[in-house]
């Protein structure tokens, strides 16, 4: 009992500690808070300057876990995310092999521009991201819980990147968009910056503590009708699947693996619990659709050449599944 | 503690029964009212049970679907808490509940106690019935139906009343009282005995008084008819000929029997020449005029004195003294001489009383047949050569009344030229009373059309052949 009254109110103070350094964004944030307490990771697409670090930098702050930015760019090895073993004279001067731990060892990770770092290197980093563990040199290093890797994407610089390969994607539970602030939360973000560039957020939460609200997540009921929602969901941006509907046959090149299942479901009971229900409903589905599905489902030219992007067509798909 | 769920279940289940009654009344509406106005636009003849199967039928599909419906619509609680959650916006707190309700964990009880509280405070008056559009098209359908049904009940056309055919009334007209008086005329002026002609005159001078005050025509034909019958009565009472031929006809002398015959047929020339027979056969040879008296005495005194004839009737008191006469003369000479005086004097008064007989029925049958045709009792008879007979209204039987006719007959079997009994008046159905000699052809012909066509069998048409040949004179006596 006291897990759960304790959770919404951890979750209420933790937005609020959020908005004092992250102007605007509000489903951005609540959704990183999701994922964060689902155990998964977020790809996060913005231009530069949205806030992308600092989110992940004030959430550091506000959930007292270590936070780590990566810079990927086109040189950057394996090695130099997971660390790598380096010969160093022990204190009676001889040589040994010892561990250096990379970026990665963090709770928090800024991936920045994951895209423009070479396969190998992504790959690297996608193994930590699913099995939160690195292997080198036969020994087994294991990340501290909760380990959260929020990656990113430049929209705007394709020159040069590596597309993080579809499989790759569906190891983040969200793909969340960074849009452009308002004018009004543009100001806002002036009018704060100006004052300090630091993130003035206090910490509210540990990481035992969001460990503890990761297992009363679990525990959040929902009912056949609704999952059976989520799942039909998920089949039906599958243009192959016998009985598939006209908008994934039209639209759709290949829909949502089963992961996005898990990961919609996962995610659906935190928001409930988040918004003082006890119970998953379809709005919470609903709500959580585009993030989930956005970077598994690949539309085809036919949705391109109807002026249709992967939102558009997840909202029709929303509309075409019955409840 | 869930009575903040049940509440709503119950309404729920209220707005199903309500649901299932009306659908189900709609229905059976619709199922019997379709028949019944077929039925009555289509004037179809149906049993008079067919409005109380009708009943039973709409009781039957009414128990039917509603208890369909009624299971279909049962509020069970998953349903109740589907439609609470769609209706009040719960967001599936109720259902969840409701799915998880053995469940006890933590957060499942802390739902449900939230959930429940949610309930408690929402009004019961927030969930509304819903009845779809096809719920009242059906509601609507069927009222239409029941109205159109209920209003070609009630308006019932008048029932045609199908006036009693009024009697006739009997038309008087001036020919059925010229054509009365025509044939009073003809009784009174005819030699029927006055102790038949009186009450037969007087019967139809009281039928043309009753003329005027008649109102009916069914009371008019009843009068004719008892006019009628009461003439041919009086005609039997006074005519004996019928009597004496059944009592005589017995005998064994074929004299005697031919004598019969004519006297019932009243034949007077017939009758002379049996007589003129019986002088053959007693006088015929001298030598046995003795023994032939004697068993004509036999065959003929004997057969009247021993029947049940009244002997002081005239006709059988005048055959019984020409036979007691006869009978005296036994043992004298010459009896031939005797035999035919004696039998000069008889026959005389024989045919004269057979005449009388004879006008008597000829003028009571002319009466009937008359008054049979005048008061429609028959149709009239059509005379060829006058129209159609529509015309010979006031021409009823222009003919005169029939005669009896004697000594033209030529007697015997005919001749040649002469048909046997051919002048003898008989009444024809098409023709009244004509000669027979008119209407013997017609009947010949009638008679071998009915041999042809196996009507009568053929076994028959010889003899009647012979008769027919005898009365065309083709006949020769063997």
């Amino acid at each position: 009992m006291e897990n759960v009254s304790l959770f919404s109110k951890t979750i209420e103070n933790i937005k609020n500690e959020i908005k004092k350094d992250i102007v605007g964004q509000d489903d951005v944030v609540e959704n990183v808070i999701i994922a964060i307490i689902a155990g998964g990771n977020v790809l996060l697409e913005g231009v530069p300057g949205v806030g992308k670090t600092r989110l992940v930098r004030s959430l550091g702050k506000v959930l007292s876990l270590p936070f780590s930015r990566i810079q990927f760019t086109p040189d950057l090895m394996p090695s130099d995310v997971t660390g790598t073993n380096i010969i160093q004279k022990d204190e009676n001067g001889r040589m040994q092999t010892v561990f250096q731990e990379g970026p990665i060892f963090a709770n928090l990770i800024l991936a920045d521009e994951i895209n423009r770092a070479t396969p190998k290197t992504q790959s690297a980093m996608l193994e930590v991201m699913q099995e939160h563990k690195v292997t080198i040199a036969n020994k087994t290093y294991p990340m501290a819980e909760p380990f959260f890797v929020l990656a990113t994407e430049n929209p705007i610089e394709q020159d040069g990147t590596y597309p993080l390969p579809e499989a790759q994607m569906d190891r983040f539970i969200f793909k969340l968009i960074m849009d452009f602030p308002t004018v009004e939360e543009l100001a806002n973000i002036v009018k704060m910056t100006q004052l300090t560039m630091d993130e003035t957020a206090c910490a509210v939460v540990d990481g035992p503590t969001i460990l503890a609200m990761r297992e009363t997540c679990k525990d959040v009921p929902v009912v056949d009708d609704v999952l059976n929602y989520a799942m039909n969901l998920v089949a039906a941006t599958h243009p192959e699947i016998e009985g598939a509907n006209d908008v994934a046959k039209k639209y759709i090149k290949y829909g949502a693996s089963p992961r996005a299942g898990q990961a919609l479901i996962t995610a659906a009971k935190i928001r409930a619990l988040m918004h003082g229900n006890y119970n998953v409903s379809y709005e919470d589905i609903n709500a959580l659709a585009s993030p989930v599905l956005r970077h598994r489902v690949k539309i085809n030219y036919n949705a391109v050449n109807d002026h249709l992007n992967v939102e558009d067509v997840i909202k029709l798909l929303i509309k075409e599944v019955k409840r | 503690m869930k009575e903040s769920f049940n509440k709503f279940r119950k309404k729920m289940l209220f707005e199903a029964l309500i649901k299932s009654s009306l659908i189900g009344l709609s229905v059976a509406l619709i199922v019997v009212t379709i028949p019944k106005l077929i039925v009555h636009f289509g004037k179809i003849n149906v049993s008079e049970f067919f409005d109380l199967i009708l009943l039973l039928l709409f009781n039957v599909i009414f128990i039917l679907v509603f208890g369909l419906l009624f299971l279909i619509t049962f509020p069970k609680e998953l349903k109740v808490a589907k439609r609470l959650d769609k209706d009040l916006g719960l967001n599936q707190k109720v259902q969840t509940m409701i799915e998880f309700e053995h469940d006890d964990s933590t957060i499942v009880n802390l739902q449900r106690e939230d959930t429940l509280n949610i309930l408690s405070n929402i009004s019961l008056k927030k969930l509304g019935m819903k009845f779809s559009v096809f719920f009242f098209v059906l509601i609507g359908l069927a009222c239409a139906l029941g109205i159109t049904v209920a209003a070609v009940e009630l308006y019932e056309k008048p029932p045609v009343v199908t006036p009693e055919p009024e009697e006739p009334k009997y038309d008087l007209d001036n020919w059925t009282v010229r054509a009365l008086l025509d044939l009073i005329e003809v009784v009174e002026t005819s030699n029927v005995e006055k102790d038949l002609k009186d009450p037969v005159v007087n019967n139809l001078k009281d039928l043309l008084n009753s003329l005027e005050t008649v109102e009916l025509e069914s009371e008019m034909k009843k009068l004719v008819t008892e006019i009628i019958a009461d003439s041919l009565l009086r005609l039997d009472l006074i005519n004996s000929n019928n009597e004496v031929f059944n009592e005589i006809k017995s005998s064994s002398s074929s004299l005697v029997k031919d004598i019969a015959v004519q006297i019932n047929a009243l034949n007077v020339s017939n009758v002379n020449n049996c007589i003129e027979n019986i002088y053959v056969y007693l006088c015929g040879d001298p030598t046995t005029t003795s023994g032939a008296l004697l068993e004509f005495d036999n065959d003929f005194r004997t057969v009247i004195v021993n029947s049940k004839l009244n002997k002081e009737e005239r006709l059988t008191k005048a055959l019984l003294d020409f036979a007691n006469e006869l009978k005296s003369l036994e043992g004298q000479n010459n009896l031939s001489e005797a035999v035919e005086v004696v039998i000069s004097k008889h026959k005389e008064n024989i045919l004269n009383i057979l005449r009388i007989q004879a006008e008597n029925k000829l003028v009571i049958e002319y009466v009937v047949s008359q008054l049979e045709i005048i008061f429609g009792l028959k149709e009239p008879e059509i005379n060829d050569n006058e129209g159609d007979g529509t015309e010979n209204k006031g021409q009823i039987n222009e003919t005169e009344p029939p005669k009896v006719n004697e000594g033209e007959f030529e007697g015997g079997y005919g001749t040649d030229e002469v048909l046997f009994g051919s002048d003898d008046i008989i009444f024809d159905i098409e023709k009244g009373s004509v000669e027979y000699g008119e209407v013997i052809s017609k009947y010949y012909g009638t008679l071998i059309g009915m041999f042809n066509d196996g009507t009568l069998p053929e076994e028959y048409k010889e003899l009647f052949d012979k008769y027919f040949d005898g009365l065309f004179g083709f006949y020769e006596e063997e």
